[in-house]
């Protein structure tokens, strides 16, 4: 069973703000679990560490990743998603500021659903988080977990 | 052939000589019993009638009358045998003019006295009346030739005649003479046919050995002459003619001398001095020929038996063609040697055993020789002061040097040998090249070899190879720097796409939610600065976005593949009209313009100019665009022109440059990357840009694709 909770997985304190307030303007109200780093954020799925007891059985509605961070990058961090059985199926999408091609490539790669390009411009990060938000919480079908 | 036949007609004619002879013989001695016969008939009708005078006289002396007489002499007769056939016995009276012929037997009718001595000859008979006695050849009164003995008897005058007919003396004689005659011509016919019969074979055995013997004579290419010991031509063939250009009588007329050219005429006089006594010589001298032709010739002379006595047989061969040959041979032997001995390369030539026979003088040089007089000429000797080593350090066996490889049949360019002198140590390299020859039997007969000192060919290889090993070495390490300064900007790349654009994200957001949150306590020139604040920062988000298209395009790799430029063109202007709706266009795209290139380059390329294009006609109520294609000195080049701003061509050498502006922020904005761009992915298609423009007037940017090939 999924809960409704948006985990985030954002190292820059400001870039968690602005997103925290992206998502407040595009009126997208589910719970936001920030995670500081990829350690943290793979605590928090798999119940371990400063999340240890937490039930494993919800998962995030959706995972926004960051690629940078430091100790465990982003796309560790999505192997780990992928590779484990609870957490294969969960929708990750990368949210960066690079706009490399080999990312772009790299993420796909790894089983990405979705990547999107932080723009520069406020504006219209606020559309694309609303965009987001709309998209993977109400379009989105998932498979039911039996 | 001439004279023998000749000779045979004189056997005829001996024959016929002969035959005549005989003939003539037999006629004489006819002649000379003829004579006896005729002188035997004189004395006997001579004596005839004397006798019968002698008797009339008597016996007239007696009285008896003439009648009387008449009567006995008649009777005394009667019994006679006549003379021969033709024979009579004749008186004749003077006087009585009776004519009484003694003789029975007269077969011819009795004349008279007138018959006779007035119509008729009858010389007898007259000539008794003379008187006279005698003997006489006449005619008689038949006007017939006869012999006859004549006398005269006086007193009675009576004329006495004896005679008889000379064709009846003839008529044996004559018998005989024909008779002769027949048998000489006899003889004569008879004795041709058979010389002719027992000698015709043998004579044509003659022509015909002389026929051959003159065609060998005349067949022989070779002059052949026959002169005697004085030097006399005696005999010449036809070449010989035809050679020396005159006739065979003018040559039979000449000497020996005559013929050789002036210089040699001396040597042939002692030529033929000498030759009876050696009896054979051989030797060379030249021929002059009738108008003044020296031609070269190779004479063998010797004494044979000709016609009985000795003479000389000489004979002559044209050697114009071998002389020619041999001056070839000479005039090419001497260019061979001049060009061994003009070559920088050792040349030699080896028989088939090994000796040297032709060597030169770089030869010398190249083995380390004193001289040539001093150089080793069999293959033999060099081992004893020649080490020789294949080029991979191991010694080679006498079997693998160049001249016994090249007799054994094989051909080689450039072999490497290091060689070393033992006297001296001094050591070098060769590069040899060898052949065998071979003769028309394809045989090898020889071999010819060329070498060359490459030792210091072989020590500039050696730096060179080391120079480039050295240049491999640095090219390895550069590269290794390169790739590290690769990483290294791509690292940058990295950073600047994700580490300065996160801070920029935060001035613009926070200054945003200042503005939205804090609205009430900023007076309105706060809340203007605040907006420069982000429209400042939205501008360097823009700029590090160009930086690293420039960048990306710089780094990434081409991958070619038929591009379409008219269908990329159609889709960027449709999206670049549809975030401008509001105004007035008038595009014109040609259609099929292709490329080979990267087609994302070429896609980023044409965003930019189009970018450019539409937003240097964006002051004008109708931009005019176009994209095609024209013919420059041959080249296809692309072209996008637009009605905009234009520039002054007095900067277009900037006009590529990184951050180079030709307009202001306010008046069209943008980074100064775009063309930067453009312009990197051009070069990077191997293709040149470049641009044509006025101010206001208008812009055209030129490009090729592929330009190198």
């Amino acid at each position: 069973m999924n809960s409704n909770a948006i985990l985030l997985v954002e190292d820059s304190r400001s870039d968690v703000e602005l997103t925290v307030r992206a998502l407040e303007k595009g009126r997208v109200t589910n719970e936001l679990v920030v995670a500081e780093d990829g350690r943290e954020a793979l605590d928090y799925l798999f119940g371990t560490g400063k999340y240890a007891g937490r039930d494993v059985a919800q998962m995030p509605a959706f995972i926004l990743l960051d690629l940078k961070m430091p100790v465990m990058d982003g796309f560790d961090v999505l192997k780990h998603i992928r590779a484990d059985e609870r957490t294969r199926l969960v929708p990750v999408v990368i949210l960066t500021s690079s706009q490399e091609e080999q990312d772009l490539a790299m993420s796909y790669e790894l089983g990405v659903n979705s990547y999107i390009r932080k723009p520069v411009d406020f504006v219209r990060f606020v559309d694309a988080v609303k965009n987001l938000g709309l998209y993977w919480l109400v379009l989105n079908e998932t498979p039911s977990k039996s | 052939m001439r004279k023998r036949i000749i000779q045979s007609h004189n056997v005829l004619l001996l024959i016929l000589i002969l035959a005549f002879s005989i003939f003539l013989i037999t006629m004489i001695s006819l002649l000379i019993i003829y004579n006896n016969t005729i002188n035997t008939y004189k004395a006997v009708l001579t004596d005839m009638v004397e006798s019968d005078k002698t008797v009339i006289v008597t016996l007239a002396e007696k009285g008896l009358s003439e009648d009387a007489v008449a009567q006995i002499m008649k009777k005394s007769h009667a019994r006679l045998q006549s003379i021969g056939k033709t024979g009579e016995f004749v008186i004749a009276d003077l006087n009585g003019k009776v004519v009484t012929f003694l003789l029975n037997d007269n077969i011819y009718p009795t004349p008279t006295y007138e018959q006779i001595m007035t119509e008729k000859a009858a010389t007898p008979l007259k000539m008794a009346f003379t008187g006279k006695s005698g003997f006489v050849r006449g005619k008689d009164y038949r006007n017939v030739e006869v012999l006859a003995g004549y006398a005269f008897v006086k007193g009675f005058d009576w004329g006495i005649v004896a005679k008889i007919d000379v064709s009846e003396v003839n008529r044996p004689f004559r018998d005989a003479a024909y008779i002769a005659a027949g048998l000489a011509m006899f003889c004569m016919i008879s004795g041709s046919i058979l010389f002719i019969l027992i000698t015709n074979p043998m004579i044509g055995r003659i022509i015909r050995s002389e026929n051959k013997f003159r065609s060998l004579f005349d067949s022989s290419t070779d002059e052949i002459m026959i002169a005697d010991f004085a030097g006399h031509c005696l005999e010449v063939n036809e070449p010989a003619c035809l050679k020396l250009q005159y006739s065979r009588d003018e040559l039979i007329s000449m000497s020996l001398r005559d013929i050789n050219s002036p210089e040699f005429r001396g040597r042939c006089d002692e030529i033929i001095k000498k030759l009876p006594e050696i009896g054979f010589m051989s030797y060379e001298t030249e021929h002059m020929t009738k108008t003044g032709q020296i031609i070269p010739v190779e004479v063998r002379a010797k004494v044979v038996d000709y016609n009985k006595s000795k003479a000389i047989l000489k004979i002559a061969r044209d050697i114009t063609e071998r002389k020619r040959t041999e001056a070839a041979l000479r005039e090419s032997n001497a260019m061979l040697e001049v060009a061994l001995a003009s070559m920088t390369d050792a040349v030699f030539i080896s028989d088939a055993e090994g000796r040297f026979i032709n060597l030169n003088e770089a030869f010398v040089t190249f083995y380390r020789f004193k001289n040539k007089a001093d150089c080793a000429r069999t293959l033999a000797e060099y081992p004893v002061f020649l080490e020789v080593y294949l080029p991979n350090g191991e010694p080679a066996p006498l079997d693998q040097w160049a001249v016994p490889r090249a007799l054994r049949g094989e051909i080689c360019t450039n072999a490497e040998y290091t060689l070393r002198r033992k006297d001296t140590g001094e050591t070098w390299v060769g590069s040899y090249s060898f052949s065998p020859i071979r003769n028309k039997d394809n045989a090898i007969v020889g071999a010819v070899v060329t070498a060359r000192d490459i030792t210091d060919r072989k020590r500039t290889e050696l730096k060179i190879l080391r120079l480039n090993e050295e240049l491999e070495q640095r090219v390895r390490d550069r590269t290794v720097q390169l790739e590290a300064a690769n990483k290294e900007l791509e690292a940058f790349a990295y950073s600047v796409s994700h580490d300065l654009r996160a801070p920029l994200r935060g001035i613009d957001g926070w200054s945003l939610a200042l503005l939205e949150d804090y609205q009430s306590q900023l007076d309105e020139r706060a809340c203007q600065y605040i907006e420069r604040v982000r429209s400042e920062t939205q501008r360097m988000g823009q700029l590090i976005d160009d930086l690293l298209q420039l960048s990306r395009v710089t780094r990434s790799q081409i991958q070619k593949a038929k591009v379409n430029l008219s269908a990329l063109a159609q889709t960027i202007v449709k999206h670049l009209q549809e975030t401008q709706p509001a105004r007035q266009f008038d595009i014109s795209i040609a259609p099929g313009l292709t490329a080979m290139g990267d087609d994302r380059l070429l896609e980023i390329a044409l965003i930019n100019l189009f970018n450019n294009a539409f937003k240097f006609t964006g002051k004008l109520p109708l931009a005019r665009i176009e994209f095609g294609k024209t013919i420059v000195d041959g080249r296809q080049v692309f072209f996008i022109r637009d009605n905009g701003a234009g520039f002054d061509m007095a900067y277009s050498t900037k006009l590529f440059g990184a951050f180079q502006r030709m307009h202001k922020q306010t008046e069209f904005p943008g980074t100064g990357v775009g063309l930067a761009t453009v312009q990197r992915i051009i070069h990077r298609h191997a293709g040149r840009i470049w641009a044509e423009a006025k101010v206001d007037q208008g812009a055209t940017f030129y490009f090729t694709i592929n330009e190198a090939s």
